[in-house]
């Protein structure tokens, strides 16, 4: 309740001062925008789907043990997996038999005791589930399967696609911590100057008796409410950034045969930008006002 | 309020003590004037009492309490016991009348309903209740000080403070300032003034206290004012 009374007043006092306050509150959110959207292209990357020309396949190496009965009972249940556009089964008899033919040698049987070759079931996945994410899901999930010696899929794409992404990540992160930096020194000079212009009220509200709090108070709810605006700014900025590459981006992915599409922030990530940009400012507020309002008397 | 300074000094910083060796004890809900040259020390003599300034050396103690022992966090709520009118002007100019006034109450989160009551109260007893919306700019001189006043008593203190409270006032207006004190005194408030105005001083019958220098020179009656 008294939350939202102070935040009101804050906000009341935002817009004695509007083309100031925009500024500020631009400022902030462009910067903030900055990270935002080098997180979203590495999310992008993660979900690329791939050239459809090289659909990549999962191969599926059975166990030797397993019998051709309980094969089938694999079958069934990659049958009912999510996912998965169709299986292929080559039976270790298939595969001695190709060997024998690529390699033109016969009866190899002959020499050793029994089929050193396992079954393998070559799994191609639905369309959807053409990326980074969505290969990694469902090899996980096939490799819970019962009698599944180990899952392949041809891993060098999905490595390096995977190294784009995180190096990505980390740069983004490594610019929301440069640009935190700023966004505070920004922010705790805008609360220096308004400390300054309300010199006599912080004055005369300690003569009368006011706390240390209550003093501090209304300044660490400004700096509250910029970032908080200008986390809605920045959350703003993704989505203009979104609408305006999406159509190029597009384009360049179909000439390459791809699909490729923004990432769009889901609450969670809107949620975390818009509450840590307010956090944010507070911080920035609570150190410029532990500096600031010392120097003015009576103590 | 029982007020007892014994051996204050207070030194600025410069050659000269603003306050030198000064002794005295003012009873509870007493009126008492503090009369002086202009440097002699009255102002500094009321910054130590409400702890906007700290002895160099001595002890002050407020109602048998040693100012010393208060901590930097105690003193908001010692400010709260006491309403002081200040020499310079200290109302803000961004605040209207009913505004500056309240904020004694403000500070200690009184409930919006008390603070009109008690602003309205507190602007009535100084004459100003329909200037309650003006702005500090649009006041004169006098009701500049009866704002600074209403603003004084408005949180009930048991002490006022008043610096040169009819400082630049005709008589009329200063006898009526003057009076206004009188009268919260009679109400059981401790009251000191500062003033040079001997015309006040002769209109009142209550001690004296005359600086010089940083020291007390004389202890008297204001009745006793000749010239
Ligand atoms: N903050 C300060 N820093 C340094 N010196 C000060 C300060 N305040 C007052 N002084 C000095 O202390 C002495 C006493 O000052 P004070 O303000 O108490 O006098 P005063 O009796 O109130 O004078 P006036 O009638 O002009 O208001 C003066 O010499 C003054 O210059
Ligand atoms: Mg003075």
């Amino acid at each position: 309740m008294r939350f939202f009374q102070m935040l009101l007043r804050a906000w009341q006092d935002l817009l004695k001062t509007p083309s100031s306050t925009l500024a500020n509150v631009l400022v902030i959110g462009v910067a903030l925008s900055i990270p935002t959207v080098g997180y979203g292209l590495a999310k992008s990357v993660k979900e690329l789907s791939f050239a459809l020309e090289h659909k990549p396949h999962i191969n599926v190496f059975v166990s030797p043990n397993v019998s051709p009965a309980e094969i089938q009972v694999i079958e069934g249940e990659l049958g009912f997996t999510n996912g998965i556009q169709s299986i292929k089964t080559i039976t270790k008899e298939e595969a001695l038999k190709s060997f024998e033919a690529a390699s033109g040698i016969q009866n190899v049987l002959d020499s050793l005791e029994k089929n050193p070759l396992p079954t393998t079931i070559v799994i191609t996945p639905k369309d959807d589930f053409l990326s980074v994410d969505g290969i990694q899901n469902l090899i996980d999930t096939v490799k819970k399967i019962d009698g599944i010696d180990e899952v392949q899929v041809n891993q060098e794409w999905l490595e390096r696609l995977n190294m784009i992404s995180e190096f990505t990540t980390t740069i983004a992160f490594v610019l929301a911590g440069l640009i935190a930096f700023a966004i505070v020194f920004i922010l705790s000079n805008t609360i220096r100057l308004l400390i300054a212009n309300r010199k006599n009220q912080i004055m005369v509200s300690k003569l009368v008796g006011a706390s240390d709090s209550f003093v501090r108070q209304p300044f660490l709810y400004l700096g509250f409410l910029y970032g908080l605006l200008g986390g809605l700014v920045a959350y703003g900025i993704y989505w203009i950034v979104l609408f305006l590459l999406q159509q190029p981006i597009t384009e360049l992915a179909n000439s390459y045969k791809t699909t490729f599409s923004l990432y769009q922030l889901n609450n969670v990530d809107s949620a975390t930008l818009i509450v840590s940009a307010a956090v944010l400012g507070w911080l920035a507020a609570r150190f410029s006002v532990g500096k600031h309002l010392n120097d003015i008397k009576p103590r | 309020m029982k007020i007892e300074f014994s051996h204050v000094n207070k030194n600025y910083g410069s050659t000269r003590q603003a306050l030198h060796d000064v002794s005295f004890t003012i009873p509870n809900e007493e009126m008492v004037f503090v009369t002086g040259h202009s440097g002699a020390g009255k102002s500094t003599l009321l910054k130590l009492i409400s702890l906007i300034e700290r002895p160099t050396s001595g002890q002050i103690l407020i109602n048998d309490r040693n100012l010393a022992s208060f901590k930097s966090r105690d003193i908001p709520f010692h400010r709260r016991n006491i309403g002081v009118v200040f020499q310079e002007n200290t109302l803000i100019n961004e605040y209207n009348v009913f505004r500056n006034v309240a904020m004694p109450l403000e500070i200690c989160s009184t409930h919006p309903q008390e603070i009109k009551k008690r602003v309205n109260a507190s602007l009535d007893k100084v004459g100003l209740l329909h200037k309650a919306k003006q702005y500090p700019d649009k006041l004169s001189a006098g009701e500049h000080q009866r704002v600074g006043i209403a603003r004084a008593i408005v949180s009930r203190p048991a002490l006022l403070l008043a610096d040169e409270p009819t400082g630049n006032l005709d008589a009329a207006l200063s006898d009526e300032i003057t009076d206004l004190f009188a009268a919260f005194n009679q109400v059981g408030i401790t009251a000191i003034i500062a003033t040079h105005d001997n015309r006040q001083l002769k209109r009142f019958s209550c001690p004296v206290i005359e600086l010089q220098e940083g020291q007390i020179s004389q202890v008297y009656q204001s009745s006793e004012v000749t010239d």
